[in-house]
């Protein structure tokens, strides 16, 4: 640490970061530092999820270690190193003693939109799976019917905000309008072509 | 969910350390990465075990460049989890024989701490 620094002065600065890039980037670190760092990160992902997930299960390396028939030093190595050392079979087996879940992901990162599309994939399927459910057995059919009327409005909630996020220009036709959902009605848009998304260079999601 | 906080001498030690050790200083931030999500998920920092960790009085916590590569000049990166407010205050990174000093900022930022909330 530099001399020059008062270290009598040493007190909360009041900058908060949910991140270690966001932190780079708030505090302006060297952009070689910044580069490297997320290189490192992204070789060491799925080491980093290893260690979380035994870390959430409450598991101590030492029994980690007993369960895979290694030592603990290995299981140190393990989750602190490069996903390169790490092979298929350690992954399948720390969620399996978890009981937890994993996902391995390589290649080509997706796009925002490309991002936004799967979750909207996903999130469909699944709500369908919900509604199926709420017709099959009434026992669950309110409970389900509250859990969509929640889900939609923190989705609306979501999309609303980040529209308030965007910039408004002159020539922009702001207009506004009243949605009513009822359940088991379906739901049609206000009339007029769909709005385009502003913050997107890419094609338009359609979910 | 835990999140960090900068203090006073964090980015003064940083952009100095970093000038002169840019990949050491790499390390050291790609361990913190590591450290912060176990944080984010653990139910008690205390038993967090990795091997860059190390534990020390007044609950300082120093992250070393070890774990990715070897070769590396020895390094710390100072950090107190305070788990009332699940805030990880970052305090100061230097060479591992510098630590005197460093530790020396370190526990007059805990001081600060205690004081502010007595």
């Amino acid at each position: 640490m530099n001399a020059t620094t008062d270290r009598t002065r040493a007190a909360p600065t009041g900058r908060k970061y949910n991140s270690v890039p966001a932190l780079m980037q708030g505090e302006e670190i060297p952009k070689a530092i910044q580069e490297k760092t997320a290189q490192l990160m992204s070789e060491s992902r799925i080491a980093t999820q290893m260690a979380q997930l035994r870390h959430r299960a409450g598991i101590t390396q030492e029994q980690m270690a007993k369960a895979l028939g290694v030592n603990q030093p290995a299981i140190s190595k393990l989750e602190s190193g490069r996903d390169d050392n790490i092979t298929l079979i350690q992954v399948k087996e720390y969620a399996r003693i978890t009981g937890d879940r994993i996902s391995l992901f390589f290649g080509k990162p997706f796009s925002p939109t490309e991002a936004v599309k799967l979750y909207a994939d996903g999130l469909k399927y699944w709500l369908e799976r919900l509604a199926e459910m709420a017709s099959q057995n009434t026992e669950v059919e309110s409970q389900i019917k509250g859990y969509l009327k929640d889900t939609f409005y923190n989705l609306f909630s979501i999309v609303m905000l980040c529209n308030a996020k965007l910039p408004i220009n002159e020539d922009d036709n702001i207009e506004e309008i009243t949605v009513e959902i009822v359940a088991g009605k379906k739901v049609t848009p206000p009339s007029g072509p769909p709005a385009q998304p502003k913050c997107a260079k890419e094609a338009p999601v359609t979910a | 969910m835990w999140k960090t906080e900068t203090t006073t001498g964090w980015k003064n030690s940083v952009l100095d350390f970093g000038t002169q050790h840019p990949d050491e200083a790499a390390f050291l931030l790609r361990n913190l990465a590591h450290y912060l999500a176990q944080l984010k998920v653990s139910k008690n920092h205390k038993l967090i075990e990795t091997s860059y960790l190390h534990r020390h009085e007044s609950g300082i916590v120093s992250i070393d460049q070890n774990g990715m590569e070897d070769g590396l000049e020895d390094s710390r990166l100072y950090v107190f989890p305070d788990e009332s407010t699940c805030t990880l205050y970052l305090l100061c990174m230097g060479k591992a024989s510098e630590k005197d000093s460093d530790m020396e900022y370190c526990k007059h930022f805990i001081f600060y701490l205690v004081n502010e909330r007595t």
